[in-house]
């Protein structure tokens, strides 16, 4: 053991402890206390404890300077099962963001009577990809990845009086279980081949030597376990069945927290641990490596997404398939192999998260009054409830790239990271393709516009009361894409110092 | 200092909306007020800062500009240019938008959304600003969309009405194809140049050219992609006509005076891009320009709806000044511009005034006789039609002029023809019109009926008839010539010697285009002075029926390519992914979108058979393509 | 010897698995399931893995199974031996298989197979040292991961009232 006490170390993942404690509260005072009371109390207790857990550890994060042994560098602890430095620190506040509003949009479903256990699991899952975000090490990445996994795989299951949650979350986890095989088996060969599970040691094995078929095979089955969940095609089959069929804040929680933590631990252990087996993703000069197969799978993922979204008739699972040509997009931040493209990605994923969140938001208020997610149950949204319209509309148009919302800053950055990666502008054919499909997207998403703001409301045109919490929380989140789309820095500027630092190490 | 006048220049109509918005949305004279006040006082504004900058004796007033996002080699900031090009811009739009405003006063004054209707015109406002100030790529673009953004909120205005819906979508969509290519050219020009400054784009693009060169072409292309779809060039021009579904105010500012027109503006901001020895870029452009101009003139003869008459009219018109960029004349399509939106907002106006007349009766069939009933509309369309066709001494016939000598000095004879025989149908398709709604007798109860518009409606239209009278001799070229050639001199300084320039400078374009009009002047006479119906369509036959149904093209989009590219691609990859879901074989494939909503208990089991195969499978294909290939 | 015993072991795990899923009685299955797992034990005695071996047949051969068969016969079996083999999913399955065994055993025929890792001393006090030390974080994780499934659990199998 390198010198740490375990208070020391009890002190290094307090926010990680925090949560967990939160998670614990929530469920021991459910259990004790409040099974008597009212639904609508209990979820009001459990939420404000889970949500005083991660404000604190969000608090911890923002005021605890990074501890003193490590300077401005982070530290890697633990033969790498623990890395802390500003760049995760960053990664991990918005997660527990994520988490919060997740909280916050589970207050209007009304599926399930086990509050107590609900809560605790989101907690869980978010403690998982904290401790997912901050490793470097292989088999702390495995074991954090399966945590999360599970805890989404139980709260997609969770509305117990809809049989489509049960399949979906069923698909989900024979799904999952089988891209963890792969990614199991890619990392044991990782480890045959490197002699070590920490990243910077396979990294010193690895960059030297010349890329053989061992190891590319070990690459392509750990993309898998990624690909899987990130979505991305061919690894997406679960995601549209899962989105749909899932409680909605549970399918929110999928498609942002979970996302932003895989998004950035793929990337860093492509570009920390594989760096020197990249190959080349150019266009008709594919040598073999990493990018090339993350290339490919950017490009389906694009393709597919998009194309698929457009004659989807839910809007969860709309939203299933435009999580998919997302994923795509993201993937170009991680072909960049840069620093650049490292902020590109966490910006993306970060603010697309946050769209996502309030998109779903307003799902699971129309889905509780309609009764169901089918694009038509928004038709005359706009005049049913305006502020609900309004919202659905800047998340629409973010995911859609129109300036001046988050999106479109986002797909921007993202572009021209990739587009001056390498030599040669090598990956300018994926960035045609992704501006072109991006082009494309516009269409679905104007289709759920069209039915808010055009199409008359057929059976029932009264207005949908909307209660005045979930009213401020969806202002909020449309707020914030608006924001971050007028001023980028506020993120990106914090993003790219924290990244700069990191890479000091 | 002037500066700061243009910040406030800039965001004066986007404060107007946040307080309409948050505060005035049920007092709907209030929001007026707010808006026309917001956008007269930018106008003043611009008239300071222009008059400033005529005594300056500089080229450019310095730029104003924040850093927004610095990130290594990636810096875009929010700034603002001030030189002749966009200081002659921002008093077109906030001058015209001006009068535009206050006539809306009349023209919408028992609309419901009326307050609404002045937040989206001071946010159209604000983004036209956006994008005449913007000095760098990047927030041109962003401002670009969101004038898109403004122009669907304002053509979709009533959006009860399913065709307004329809014609919104249309224009978002067909703009987005133009802004796809746009994109793809601004980032190639970061990639090559490394800057989205438009002035250090200028000065790099010296040292740089050699690694320029190569692109220019294609880039220069793409960058005109985004004019094509803004200012509605061929074959992105199928949207511009629908458009007209939007009140008529909106359509006098947004599709004839200003946002279409952002398009040539934008050409003419990166010209120097565009102007590289080795790029083929202008002489496409010159011609996607001239092929417009003369199709929609074609169309413009037999259509029926005035406003659509005059829609074909501003994109005949546009494709003329997109034919003078490529010609490598920025300055007289500049020129062109500023007298456009003069003439063609009084145009648009003078036909709203017509509709409001008429109880809102578009077809000019069922008009006649409006001289009398409406003598301020008829006069002031007059003028209008007479600058249009190029009458002189109005302004018009100046700045088509020195359009076809560009065309003569360059050596484009075709275009040149060309353009000469689109100034005839020009004139032919105008006359036609103002026989038809102003002479003859009246065709239906409602044109016996007609009645003058009041007075805050007329006002505005005598202000613009005015300015296209004497537009020609401003000196407005003058102050385009500053910016694009400084070096050269000026035409003439005289008043008289100004009224006569064009017969001296360019004699055979001067005459060529007279003698055009009074073609097209007689045609039209002769053919519609008296006649109760169209006599063409018998004459001309098949060709007459192509022309209107504008060629086909929206036929030819929405039965062939649409469905083509779009719909059946999209089915395709739904296929795919429906034939795993139901589990290939299993069940067969189903054609409900809903499938999950049945039992599935055996039919899940299929699925995740097909799932796992089909991850298995694409795993062998993946590991296949990057070990053994 | 060791190699031969390897290649033993190996192919009865493999043999043993294949076999769980092929046999149509659920008892059969768990049965070769147990067979499965002992020969992996085996596998881990070759690496000197004493303490994983014996865990490995203690937790996953003696308990785990134990409660399976539990299930197992809770359950109405009929129902499952009627069931027919899918020969779409046999098909494919194999296919994929096959294809994924042939690419790696082209791709790795042509490459040098780096050397092995050196053996690490898997006795029980190494090990528990490391779990306490340098791997206490993954260690405590995963007792996390059983509480979510514990709850995972008594949720999804609890009947609602509703």
């Amino acid at each position: 053991m390198s010198g740490i006490s375990y208070s020391e170390i009890l002190k290094l993942v307090a926010p990680e402890m925090l949560v967990s404690l939160a998670a614990l509260a929530v469920l021991a005072i459910d259990l004790l206390v409040m099974r008597e009371a009212p639904q609508r109390y209990r979820f009001w207790t459990g939420a404000a404890f889970a949500g005083l857990g991660c404000g604190l550890a969000i608090a911890w994060l923002l005021a605890m300077n990074p501890p003193p042994h490590s300077m401005s560098a982070g530290l890697s602890l633990l033969q790498g099962t623990y890395a802390d430095d500003v760049l995760v620190r960053l990664v991990k506040v918005a997660l527990l963001v994520m988490t919060l509003f997740t909280l916050a949009i589970s207050m209007e479903s009304n599926f399930t009577d086990h509050i107590g256990e609900y809560l605790a699991l989101i907690l869980l899952a978010t403690v998982g990809m904290m401790f997912l975000v901050s490793s470097e090490n292989l088999l702390m990445v495995f074991i954090s990845l399966e945590l999360t996994s599970l805890s989404l795989y139980i709260l997609t299951a969770f509305n117990k009086r809809n049989v489509e949650s049960a399949e979906a979350a069923l698909k989900y986890f024979l799904f999952g279980g089988m891209s963890a095989a792969f990614t199991l088996f890619g990392l044991s060969l990782v480890y045959g081949l490197a002699g070590s599970i920490q990243f910077s040691e396979i990294y010193s094995k690895l960059h030297a030597a010349k890329i053989d078929t061992l190891l590319l095979a070990a690459i392509v089955m750990t993309v898998i376990g990624f690909g899987f969940k990130i979505a991305a095609v061919p690894f997406h089959l679960w995601a549209p069945d899962a989105y749909q069929g899932a409680p909605t804040p549970s399918a929110a929680f999928i498609a942002s927290g979970s996302k932003v933590a895989s998004f950035f631990i793929f990337a860093k252990l492509m570009m920390q641990a594989f760096a020197g087996a990249e190959g080349n993703g150019a266009w008709r000069h594919f040598t073999p490596g990493w990018l090339p197969v993350v290339a490919t799978v950017a490009a389906c993922s694009m393709l597919l997404g998009n194309l698929a979204a457009i004659v989807q008739g839910n809007v969860k699972r709309l939203l299933a398939y435009s999580a998919i040509a997302h994923a795509g997009y993201a993937l170009l931040g991680l072909l960049s192999n840069s620093q650049q493209g490292m902020s590109s990605l966490i910006y993306y994923i970060v603010t697309y998260g946050l769209t996502v969140l309030g998109a779903f938001g307003v799902v699971a208020i129309v889905e509780e009054r309609t009764g169901d997610a089918s694009i038509s149950s928004f038709a005359g949204l706009g005049r049913r409830q305006p502020l609900l319209g309004l919202c659905m509309m800047v998340f629409m148009l973010s995911l859609a790239g129109i300036p001046p919302l988050a999106g479109f800053f986002g797909k921007f950055y993202l572009f021209t990271a990739a587009i001056g990666a390498g030599k040669d502008m090598g990956m300018l054919w994926l960035v045609i393709f992704a501006i072109a499909m991006s082009a494309v997207s516009l269409y679905y998403y104007l289709q759920v516009l069209k039915q808010i703001y055009v199409v008359p409301a057929v059976e029932d045109s009264r207005p949908i009361v909307v209660p005045v919490s979930s009213r401020i929380i969806l202002s909020l989140l449309a707020l914030v894409v608006v924001v971050l789309g007028c001023a980028p820095e506020l993120l990106l500027g914090r993003l790219i110092t924290a990244i700069k630092l990191a890479s000091h190490q | 200092m002037f500066e700061n006048l243009a910040w406030l220049i800039l965001f004066l109509p986007l404060l107007s909306v946040a307080a309409i918005t948050l505060f005035t949305r049920s007092k709907p004279r209030a929001s007026a007020q707010i808006s026309i006040f917001a956008v007269i006082a930018a106008f003043v504004l611009s008239l300071i800062v222009f008059v400033f900058f005529r005594g300056s004796e500089t080229n450019s007033l310095p730029q104003a500009s924040v850093p927004w996002l610095w990130v290594g080699d990636f810096k875009a900031d929010i700034g603002l240019r001030l030189d002749a090009l966009s200081l002659g811009m921002m008093l077109i739009v906030t001058g015209v938008g001006s009068l535009i405003h206050i006539y809306s006063w009349g023209y919408m004054k028992d609309d419901p959304g009326f307050a609404r209707y002045f937040a989206s015109l001071s946010l159209f406002t604000f983004s036209m600003l956006g994008i005449v100030m913007a000095d760098n790529f990047l927030m041109m673009f962003i401002f670009w969309e969101l004038v898109g953004i403004s122009s669907y909120l304002l053509i979709g205005f009533w959006y009860e009405k399913a065709s307004a819906a329809d014609a919104c979508k249309k224009a978002f969509l067909t703009n987005r194809i133009g802004d796809f290519g746009f994109l793809l050219g601004i980032l190639m020009v970061w990639a090559v140049l490394g800057s989205l400054n438009f002035q250090d784009l200028e000065i790099r693009l010296v040292p740089h050219m050699k690694d320029y060169a190569p692109v220019a072409t294609a880039a220069g292309l793409l960058i005109f992609c985004g004019a094509m779809g803004k200012s509605a060039q061929f074959p992105l021009h199928v949207w511009l006509p629908d458009a007209m579904e939007g009140p008529t105010p909106v359509s006098a500012l947004i599709h004839a005076a200003t946002m279409v027109a952002a398009g040539v503006y934008m050409l003419c901001r990166v010209f120097f891009l565009l102007n590289v020895p080795g790029s083929h870029a202008l002489e496409v452009i010159a011609w996607i320009g001239g092929f417009t101009a003369l199709l929609a003139a074609l169309i413009a003869v037999q259509q029926n709806d005035i406003k659509r008459i005059l829609a074909y009219s501003t994109l005949s018109q546009l494709g003329y000044m997109v034919m003078s960029v490529g010609m490598s004349g920025p300055t007289a399509a500049m020129y062109h511009l500023t007298t456009h939106a003069f003439f063609k907002a009084l145009l648009f106006l003078g036909a709203g005034s017509v509709i409001y007349a008429m109880h809102h009766e578009q077809n000019i069939w069922r008009m006649g006789a409006l001289k009398k009933k409406a003598p301020a509309t008829y006069w002031t369309f007059m003028v209008g039609t007479l600058a249009l066709s190029g009458v002189w001494p109005l302004s018009g016939f100046y700045s088509k002029d020195s359009i076809l000598a560009q065309a003569l000095e360059t050596n484009h004879i075709a275009l040149f023809v060309l353009g000469v025989f689109v100034a005839l149908l020009t004139t032919f398709y105008m006359f036609r019109l103002v026989f038809v709604v102003f002479f003859g007798g009246a065709r239906s109860e409602a044109a016996d009926h007609a009645h003058e518009s009041p007075d805050v409606m007329t006002w505005p239209l005598r202000i613009l008839a005015v300015m296209s009278i004497i537009g020609g001799v401003m000196g407005i070229e003058g102050l385009y010539t500053k910016q694009f050639a400084p070096n050269a001199e000026g035409h003439a300084a005289g008043f008289g010697q100004q009224l006569l320039a064009p017969f001296s400078h360019s004699p055979l374009a001067a005459y060529l285009g007279l003698f055009a009009v009074i073609m097209g002047l007689g045609a039209a006479y002769a053919l519609y002075s008296r006649s109760l119906f169209d006599p063409l369509p018998e004459k001309l036959g098949w060709l007459s029926r192509a022309m209107r149904n504008r060629f086909y093209f929206d036929e030819l989009y929405e039965r062939v390519i649409i469905p083509f590219t779009q719909e059946a691609l999209a089915k395709f990859a739904n296929a795919i992914d429906r034939w795993i879901i139901s589990g290939f074989m299993v069940r067969g494939a189903s054609g409900t979108t809903d499938l999950v909503g049945r039992a599935l208990r055996l039919l899940q089991t299929g699925s995740l058979q097909t799932y796992a195969f089909l991850l298995v499978a694409g795993v062998a294909l993946v590991l296949y393509l990057v070990l053994l290939r | 010897m060791s190699d031969y015993l390897f290649y033993i072991f190996a192919a009865l795990t493999v043999i043993c698995g294949a076999l769980v899923i092929i046999n149509k009685n659920p008892i059969n299955s768990a049965m070769f399931l147990v067979l499965s797992i002992a020969s992996m034990a085996g596998l881990f005695v070759l690496l000197h893995a004493f303490f994983l071996a014996a865990v490995q047949v203690l937790v996953y051969a003696g308990a785990v199974m134990v409660l399976f068969l539990f299930v197992i016969m809770l359950l109405d079996l009929k129902e499952e031996q009627r069931r027919k083999i899918n020969t779409f999913g046999a098909v494919t399955g194999v296919a994929s298989v096959a294809a994924i065994g042939y690419v790696f055993y082209q791709s790795i025929r042509n490459t040098p197979l780096p050397n092995a890792v050196a053996h690490s001393e898997g006795d029980t006090v190494v090990l528990g040292k490391l779990l306490f030390t340098d791997y206490v974080l993954p260690f405590e994780i995963l007792s996390i991961l059983l509480l979510v499934a514990m709850v995972g659990v008594i949720l999804l199998s609890k009947k609602d009232l509703k």
